[in-house]
């Protein structure tokens, strides 16, 4: 009953789109940032290393530095098109991981992008890349079977429990180079457990932000007072270090304070309540609410959590198949790969 | 299924690692310990003052006037958090002579922006009622001057 709820069938399909839509804001963020990843490489005072590089004494060398900065957004990409994912996917994980803990090593721990390094270490460890995979075609070792006639059908028998029988499930027909397409959704538990794997470290990571709030701040925390003065501290901040501070920020603390209770309320709602999102009822209305914390934050303090505001962090909680998706034409397959389906060979 | 039937590992072994890894997220909120990328995510989660101390270093004109200068200037950084900590460390740690003279070497090479040349440069820390400076533009309540030195021509 637990291993069927943690790992629930799912299409190939659905895993990688997980995997294009991580590569993809992987590969946008840290070529966005590239200067400020860049610039870590030069840093000399105040390292203070954490996580993975902790037992580090020195600063790293910085051309070590700058080569991973350059090979992060180069993995990225690779991920993205699922180019030979069983070696970029973790060299990616691993590069993503050093490179983002090194930022962080620097005195300030920065909470933008853990959950896309947690969901990266997942993807690294699945098989994301059984479908929507550039593949570079192997050179066939034998000559290839002759094709069908054109307009011919072939017959697929119908597989029961017991094996194959003679009734026949239906006929594919057979286009003019004698190709059958077949479009059969499989689905496999392989495929639904590192999604279900991602969704759980993503309630995680909320249920232990509102968890947070509750400790450190305490009830007094849903007073709306602690939002009003993160607010104003973040625009007070950016102004004395000659910033444009939030035009929002000086209209919710001037007019609209009233606000900022309610808005504390249900910001600890949905965070101790993150769980909740696995059940399927109560999953886009929490991810609508955390969005829009999310982009609160944004317009009030300036300050970005560009993973879910993108939607990525709550991408395993859904069925990502079942958006529509252009479906490549043959013509557009070059000669050197293609961008499809990856499976077994066909039996010659 | 029928993979997994053949395969009964797979029957402990996911729920064991999806538990494991739950956990190992969850561990730095049992540890009380914070690091990256596991965290306890206490963004936002501690009661701030009304009134705080915000260091920062400011121009000042040949009449006397105090301008911003800008995060790139200050910190050679466009990120305000890193900014803010290389100004609150050197302040805390009796590095403000030596950040003074470095911002007033960049405030030089920034020279011509349409405004008054500097003068010279002040490292400070501003004492200000975070609501009332945001929602009615109240000035700092105390500027406290931790060096000051000159900007070349």
């Amino acid at each position: 009953m637990i291993g069927r709820w943690l790992a629930p069938p799912a299409p190939a399909r659905r895993l990688a789109l997980f995997r294009v839509l991580v590569g993809a804001f992987a590969l946008v963020y840290l070529t966005a940032r590239f200067p400020a990843f860049w610039a870590t490489a030069s840093l000399a005072d105040g390292f203070d290393p954490v996580g993975v590089l902790a037992p580090l004494e020195r600063p790293l060398p910085a051309g070590l530095v700058r080569a991973m900065v350059i090979a992060a957004p180069l993995l990225a990409a690779a991920v993205t098109a699922g180019l030979r994912f069983r070696v970029t996917g973790p060299a990616f994980a691993a590069v993503l991981l050093v490179v983002l803990t090194y930022r962080s090593s620097w005195g300030r721990l920065l909470y933008f992008d853990n959950l896309l390094v947690l969901h990266a270490l997942v993807l690294a460890c699945s098989p994301a890349a059984d479908d929507l995979a550039v593949r570079i075609r192997p050179r066939p070792l034998s000559p290839p079977p002759a094709p069908l006639p054109a307009g011919a059908a072939l017959t697929i028998p119908e597989r029961t429990a017991t094996g194959p029988s003679t009734r026949p499930l239906g006929e594919l027909p057979v286009d003019a180079e004698g190709v059958v397409t077949v479009d059969v959704p499989i689905e496999d538990p392989r495929y639904g457990w590192p999604l279900r794997l991602c969704a759980l470290v993503t309630v995680t990571t909320y249920v232990l932000a509102g968890v947070a709030k509750l400790r450190v701040g305490g009830l007094a925390w849903l007073s709306g007072d602690t939002l009003a003065h993160h607010i104003a501290f973040s625009a007070a901040r950016l102004d004395v270090l000659g910033g444009t501070p939030s035009p929002a920020a000086h209209l919710v603390l001037r007019d609209g304070r009233w606000l900022l209770t309610p808005a504390a309320v249900a910001t600890i709602v949905l965070e101790v309540g993150a769980p909740l999102a696995l059940w399927s009822r109560l999953r886009t209305p929490w991810v609508v609410g955390l969005w829009g914390f999310h982009a609160a934050v944004a317009a009030t303090m300036f300050v970005l959590f560009p993973y879910p505001l993108a939607m990525v962090a709550f991408a395993p909680l859904y069925r990502l198949e079942r958006w529509r998706w252009p479906r490549p034409s043959p013509a557009r397959s070059s000669r050197c790969g293609t961008w499809g389906p990856v499976g077994p060979a066909p039996p010659a | 299924m029928e993979r997994d039937a053949r395969r009964p590992r797979a029957a402990w072994l996911r729920p064991a690692v999806s538990v494991a890894v739950v956990a190992l997220v969850a561990s730095p909120a049992l540890r009380q310990r914070d690091s990256y990328p596991l965290s306890t995510y206490p963004v936002y989660a501690g009661a701030r003052p009304a009134v705080a101390d915000l260091p920062t270093a400011v121009g000042v004109t040949a009449t006397g006037d105090r301008v911003r200068l800008s995060p790139t200037v200050i910190g050679d950084s466009d990120d305000p958090l890193i900014v803010a900590d290389r100004v609150g460390d050197a302040i805390a740690q009796g590095r403000a002579e030596r950040l003074c003279r470095v911002i007033a070497g960049r405030a030089n090479g920034n020279a011509g922006t349409g405004r008054a040349p500097l003068t010279s440069v002040e490292v400070v820390t501003e004492e200000t009622d975070l609501v009332a400076t945001v929602a009615d533009g109240a000035p700092p309540l105390a500027r406290t001057v931790h060096a000051t030195c000159p900007v070349a021509p």
